[in-house]
């Protein structure tokens, strides 16, 4: 086990990362700041105890992904209703994308922006999983965890992860073929 | 081809997570089946896509208010042992008892391992047994057990480290203590029921800080270097008797309950939104009317779309997500929507104020009783609670900037369904004329719609 990672060090190093993570589990920038707060205070609460079993970065996945949970369940609990920051406006294209029908072709006005709108119609299409499998297909797909990781970060059988995996690419491959085609 | 499909298989396949039995099967069927082949380069692209969103840098300002937020958590964290303060006579005793443990924090390093003495208490049983039934007896004679017996003359000095081991007159109520904390705390039990033979100050500091981690008082006694000036003089230097300990903690849980006072004074000042103020209901509910009832797009076509307020905080924190608002693209888009068949939805009630909103920008869906309720008390309206049929309605609900000196109102002017989204727009609006402070609020009672929506601020 290396020295253990000073605060500073460990937001330095997590830090972006934690909030990446959450802002692909929650799907818009203010969940994913709260949520990845959170998570970053329990973590600090607990880096001393912190023995480096596993990699920190797996330790940090789980215990976003815990957090995240436990806001999930409690925010189901509760009926809990969101105010949604006006500034942001979520969903823009989520009904153009959403459509199967292919889009009249034209030209990219900017790479850029097409990027976002891919970046986009992916986010929301990952907002239609349930929870779980929208943590399994992200902690795969773009921290690029192993199995056996991701198993661990969410507390579930290595076998359930291949499962739910396959499910949710199955399901994503569904929900994008329309934008795909348009695009 | 008569060989069945492994569509099932293939993301394994993609990460190499089959086992060769299955891995050779999928590899020999790809060849044969052009379907299968499709459809893992479709999950390909898939994974890529997925994998290929953007890495977004964190937010101006991220970490400063996680910092701030930390702080929040910790005074959060003293609040706690103040409101649930010694409610009943069995917290009390522990509390009591846990003022022992306490004041034994103040006393140095060599009473540490006195007090792990006492904790783990090299007695056994036996004696311990026998010194309660000699304290017991002494009591129905009217002899008071006094922790006194724990004399400073034991305290001091290296013989105090065998004190159980070595008969002494401090012996007994050392382990009439160690008994009763014992009982009263669960310490720490050797692996055959009895007292765990001795402990290391490491052991007995974690045991200690579970202790007051259990009772919710890991804040309420600062850590202080034993002998360290600053040492509380009301407390004396040696070990409490129980009433003593009472006593202390009595008086430094009302010192800390004044310093949460001021601390969340400071954190949280409550400013009254709209004291003074009577929220006007724009309509009374039983003669309420649609508000919007046009067929006709509400939005030109070359309207612009603005962020609210145009110097609002925009956070940065979507990176590469919001930039796609760019006024162009919202030109382009307001084009294509005026040219899309929209459905209105008229309005079936509307409570509009200018005060008593959350102050703070920002709207939402609701769509269940639980939810509508807590808007109801927030916005604080003085009816009772309107009922609604969340299966053929929802309310929502734009708030406004809180205002101190102008006069600010929302409206929600329509809410339509465009395609497949239910666009909620909303005007902001000034009066010169009027004063705040204010904090407005529209809500709307619409048809119930499962799309998903969008707000935008019209001119």
């Amino acid at each position: 086990m290396s020295k253990p990672l000073s605060e500073a060090e460990f937001l330095e190093k997590h830090a972006e990362l934690v909030y990446n993570l959450s802002l692909r589990l929650t799907g818009n920038p203010f969940d994913a700041e709260d949520l990845a707060q959170d998570a970053l205070i329990r973590a600090l609460k607990a880096l001393a105890g912190f023995r480096g079993e596993s990699a920190t970065a797996t330790w940090m996945y789980r215990i976003t992904v815990n957090t995240w949970k436990n806001r999930v369940r409690s925010e189901k609990r509760r009926g809990f209703w969101k105010l949604v920051p006006l500034q942001f406006l979520f969903g823009e294209e989520a009904g153009e994308e959403g459509t199967r029908e292919p889009r009249a072709p034209e030209p990219p006005l900017d790479r850029g922006l097409e990027r976002e709108e891919t970046a986009m119609a992916v986010q929301n299409a990952l907002m239609t999983l349930d929870e779980e499998s929208r943590a399994v297909i992200v902690l795969r797909e773009t921290e690029g965890m192993s199995y056996q990781d991701i198993a661990a970060a969410l507390s579930i059988p290595e076998g359930t992860v291949k499962s739910r995996l396959s499910r949710a690419r199955d399901e994503l491959k569904r929900r994008l073929q329309g934008f795909e085609k348009g695009s | 081809m008569n060989e069945p499909h492994v569509k099932e298989l293939l993301s394994g396949f993609m990460d190499g997570a089959l086992d060769q039995a299955e891995g050779t099967r999928v590899d020999a069927h790809l060849k044969l089946c052009e379907d299968c082949r499709l459809e893992l380069e479709a999950l390909r692209r898939v994974s890529k896509a997925v994998g290929g969103l953007p890495k977004v840098r964190l937010p101006d300002g991220f970490l400063t208010r996680l910092e701030r937020r930390r702080r929040e958590a910790e005074a959060e964290a003293y609040k706690k042992p103040a409101s649930g303060w010694l409610p009943g006579p069995a917290r009390l005793a522990a509390f009591a008892a846990a003022g022992l443990l306490l004041g034994l924090l103040f006393v140095r390093e060599t009473k540490y391992r006195i007090a792990a003495r006492m904790l783990g208490s090299t007695a056994t049983i036996e004696s311990v047994d026998r010194v309660k039934r000699q304290a017991e007896e002494g009591a129905a004679r009217g002899i008071p057990i006094e922790a006194d017996a724990f004399d400073a003359q034991a305290l001091s000095g290296g013989a105090a480290a065998d004190l159980a081991a070595v008969p002494s007159p401090a012996a007994p109520a050392a382990a009439v203590r160690g008994a009763k904390l014992n009982g009263a705390l669960g310490a720490p039990i050797g692996k055959d029921g009895k007292p765990a033979e001795s402990y290391s100050n490491e052991q007995l500091q974690g045991f200690l800080q579970e202790e007051r981690e259990r009772l919710g008082v890991a804040k309420i006694i600062p850590q202080q270097q034993p002998g360290a000036a600053g040492a509380r003089d009301d407390i004396p230097d040696r070990p409490l008797n129980k009433e003593e300990a009472k006593a202390a903690m009595m008086r430094m849980a009302s010192e800390i309950q004044e310093m949460n006072m001021v601390a969340r004074a400071r954190l949280a000042p409550t400013v009254p939104l709209g004291s003074g103020t009577t929220p006007k209901l724009l309509q009374d509910p039983a003669k309420s009317k649609p508000l919007v009832a046009s067929g006709k797009p509400l939005v030109a076509p070359d309207a612009r779309f603005g962020m609210i307020g145009g110097s609002a905080d925009k956070k940065g924190a979507s990176g590469g997500v919001e930039d796609s608002t760019s006024l162009f693209m919202l030109r382009k888009k307001a084009d294509e929507r005026a040219k899309r068949p929209t459905r209105d939805f008229a309005f079936r009630r509307s409570w509009l104020s200018t005060v008593d909103g959350l102050g703070v920008m920002g709207g939402g869906v609701l769509t269940s009783k639980a939810e509508w309720a807590d808007l109801w008390s927030r916005v604080k309206r003085p009816e009772a609670l309107p009922t609604l049929d969340f299966d053929k309605e929802m309310a929502i609900v734009v708030f406004g900037e809180k205002s101190n000196s102008g006069y600010v109102k929302v409206e929600i002017v329509s809410v339509r369904e465009i395609d497949d989204i239910i666009a909620i727009d909303y005007q902001l609006s000034s009066d010169p004329a009027k004063k705040g402070p204010t904090a407005p609020y529209h809500i709307v009672i619409v048809p119930r719609s499962t799309l998903q929506f969008r707000f935008q601020q019209v001119q």
